[in-house]
């Protein structure tokens, strides 16, 4: 897998239902919030549904965004906490509900808590998240966090979760960083980790998330094409997309939201 | 050199420690603190070494006590009311000559205050970490790669003066991510034998004695003169501070820890606009850095003290200077966090001459954690 025959994508087509999971730290946040927005892109307003399932650590969850997405048309169910921090874990009523109706014009995206701890929240929606004719349950990957920093490592995280959630992961997507620093050779070296990963799990490479600052040093490095190819949403496309992705898994570019107040956030994205 | 990771500074604290030679630990969960624990929960087991979760934060000192008393590298961790919890037991190993490592990652009080991150803990951690005539040292990192460093300097320094080591952190740094290279581990066979520990004597030498209690009272003062000899030596040799823009410095911003990234922000900018503003970042608070802070006031018109806290820091600059120049101070407090362009205002009020105390009444509305 060389960086240069990966495709540049600014759409990635999701299922009805999308779970982020992993280990504590890798970027699920970031990323679910990225794909959040995305959708919004793609779909418009009053279309998706965010779900924060993250009730083991009351920093860094979506929900600190919750105001913010709401003004873009995203609805957001989170866990409940009477001034805003509280260390309660509680899960909203409506989850269930929005999971059962979940579908290609509405989707959900489910930000799941770090590790198998955070992951137990999800056992109690197998049933409407099974229920769904098709879901994608991703592994995010993120090389440069030392507990996972080996592929034999992620795995047994990755089973862990799965034993606790009652679920098992669809696809593993690449989000190797060292946040501002991530440089194009933190990128490059985590390709071979990523391949190993998706032997050891037997799952398809989704794909591999770049920060858009990192995508311009690697256009320039690399050559790769720095056009990104407009998103094709056809409901064929997509239906293949999720059963046979490509062998050659695309870089999705994303910004780093997480740590950014909303008015940084919004300035990055209108 | 090993590789960079990504790592939250609370997971950073706890793998340094291991790599220190620390096989021991003993604590209560507290938010923002509660990933070292977790860190050393899933390390511990497999390095061979003890991670115990005690009932309270007051068993969890006792046995750090213990296992210090033993000889052996220990750490515990906290946030703010747990560490109060722990104060009683800190004195005991002031008072035993005991070494040790104690987190505080500071959340906001009193009482049980909030989770966001706060410097309010600073007069308990360099004044009064528990009562009695005693000290602990108290380190200040400003970022997760020096929270890494910190730490095997932290065992050094509590091993060398037989005392406990205080890095006093808050849940900004322990809750953020940074690239870091983690410190090589230690090689325990360099570390000077522990002679006065009670790890058995198998009849070669004289039983020791680990002990607070003295109720003859020329003993106990004896034995506390004798520590404060120690103190002084601390006082003069283990003082550490970071300097910028001091050459030509009218007003000396000072700030540790998780505020001095915003000030040196908030400093950067006033020199771009061609103002005369120095910068000074305490890295040890006790013994606090007045080698540096007496050298500025040679120069320096006034000193800005910039602090996560109704102002506690500005009490030592007073003290460093002797009230010779003013002290401003500027500030938030409860886990409110100043900006970089409020700090500014500061920093240009000062040059003005203008002389204030203040932390603004003001609601903003606050993304991200």
């Amino acid at each position: 897998m060389r960086i240069q025959d990966m495709p540049l994508v600014s759409t990635i087509e999701l299922p009805p239902l999308t779970i982020v999971a992993g280990h504590y730290g890798v970027g699920k946040t970031n990323l679910a919030l990225n794909l959040a927005l995305m959708q919004r892109r793609a779909l418009g307003v009053d279309a998706l549904t965010l779900i924060d399932l993250d009730i083991v650590n009351p920093y860094f969850r979506s929900g600190n965004y919750e105001q913010g997405l709401q003004s873009l048309g995203i609805s957001f169910l989170g866990p409940v906490h009477g001034a805003s921090n509280l260390d309660t874990p509680s899960l909203m009523p409506g989850i269930a509900a929005a999971l059962a109706a979940a579908s290609s014009e509405h989707p959900v995206i489910i930000d799941v808590g770090g590790d198998a701890d955070g992951a137990r929240a999800l056992a109690r929606f197998v049933p409407q998240i099974t229920a769904q004719p098709e879901f994608w349950f991703i592994y995010v990957a993120n090389s440069s966090r030392p507990e996972v920093d080996d592929p034999e490592k992620a795995l047994a995280i990755l089973r862990e979760i799965e034993r606790v959630s009652g679920l098992c992961a669809t696809h593993i997507a690449g989000n190797t960083h060292l946040k501002e620093q991530t440089s194009p050779e933190t990128i490059i070296s985590s390709l071979p980790y990523l391949e190993k990963l998706a032997e050891l799990t037997k799952l398809p490479l989704a794909f591999v998330a770049v920060p858009h600052d990192c995508l311009l040093e690697l256009a320039q490095e690399e050559g790769l094409e720095a056009q990104e190819k407009p998103p094709t949403k056809t409901p064929a496309a997509h239906a293949s997309a999720a059963k046979t992705p490509a062998q050659t898994p695309p870089l999705f570019p994303v910004d780093i939201l997480v740590g950014c107040s909303w008015e940084d956030v919004r300035a990055l994205i209108v | 050199m090993s590789e960079k990771v990504l790592m939250k500074g609370n997971e950073a604290l706890a793998e340094a420690a291991i790599r220190a030679g620390c096989k021991h630990f003993f604590g209560y969960p507290i938010t923002p603190q509660t990933e070292l624990a977790a860190y050393m929960s899933k390390r511990m087991p497999k390095i061979g070494g003890t991670y115990l979760q005690a009932e309270s934060e007051v068993a969890a000192i006792n046995m750090v006590y213990g296992a210090s008393a033993a000889g052996v590298r220990v750490m515990t961790s906290s946030s703010s009311p747990g560490v109060s919890l722990k104060a009683e037991g800190v004195s005991y190993m002031i008072g035993s000559d005991l070494p040790a490592v104690i987190i505080n990652v500071q959340r906001g009080g009193p009482g049980l205050g909030g989770i966001q991150p706060s410097q309010a803990d600073y007069w308990q951690a360099t004044r009064a970490m528990g009562h009695g005539d005693g000290h602990v040292i108290v380190f200040a990192p400003a970022t997760v790669q020096e929270m890494a460093d910190l730490v095997a300097r932290a065992f050094d320094l509590g091993d060398r003066y037989r005392t406990p080591v205080m890095i006093l952190a808050d849940g900004l740094l322990g809750q953020m991510m940074e690239p870091v290279v983690l410190p090589e581990p230690v090689d325990e066979s360099n570390l000077a034998p522990k002679e006065w520990a009670t790890s058995g004597h198998k009849g070669l030498r004289p039983r020791n004695t680990i002990s607070s209690l003295f109720l003859d009272p020329q003993q106990l003062e004896s034995s506390i003169l004798e520590r404060r000899k120690r103190y002084e030596l601390i006082q003069e040799v283990e003082q550490m501070a970071q300097e910028e823009y001091m050459d030509d410095a009218e007003v000396v911003v000072v700030a540790y820890g998780a505020a001095s990234r915003i000030v040196r922000s908030a400093v950067n900018k006033a020199r771009e606009e061609g103002l005369k503003v120095g910068f000074i970042r305490p890295i040890t608070l006790w013994p606090f850095p007045t080698q540096v802070i007496q050298a500025a006031a040679k120069k320096a018109q006034a000193f800005l003290s910039v602090e996560f806290s109704t102002g506690q820091m500005v009490d030592d600059i007073r003290l460093a200077i002797r009230d010779e120049l003013p002290v401003n101070f500027f500030g938030h407090t409860g886990g409110v966090v100043p900006d970089p362009d409020e700090v500014l205002v500061a920093i240009k009020r000062s040059l003005s001459q203008e002389t204030f105390y203040e932390i603004p009444y003001q609601k903003r509305l606050t993304g991200g954690a």
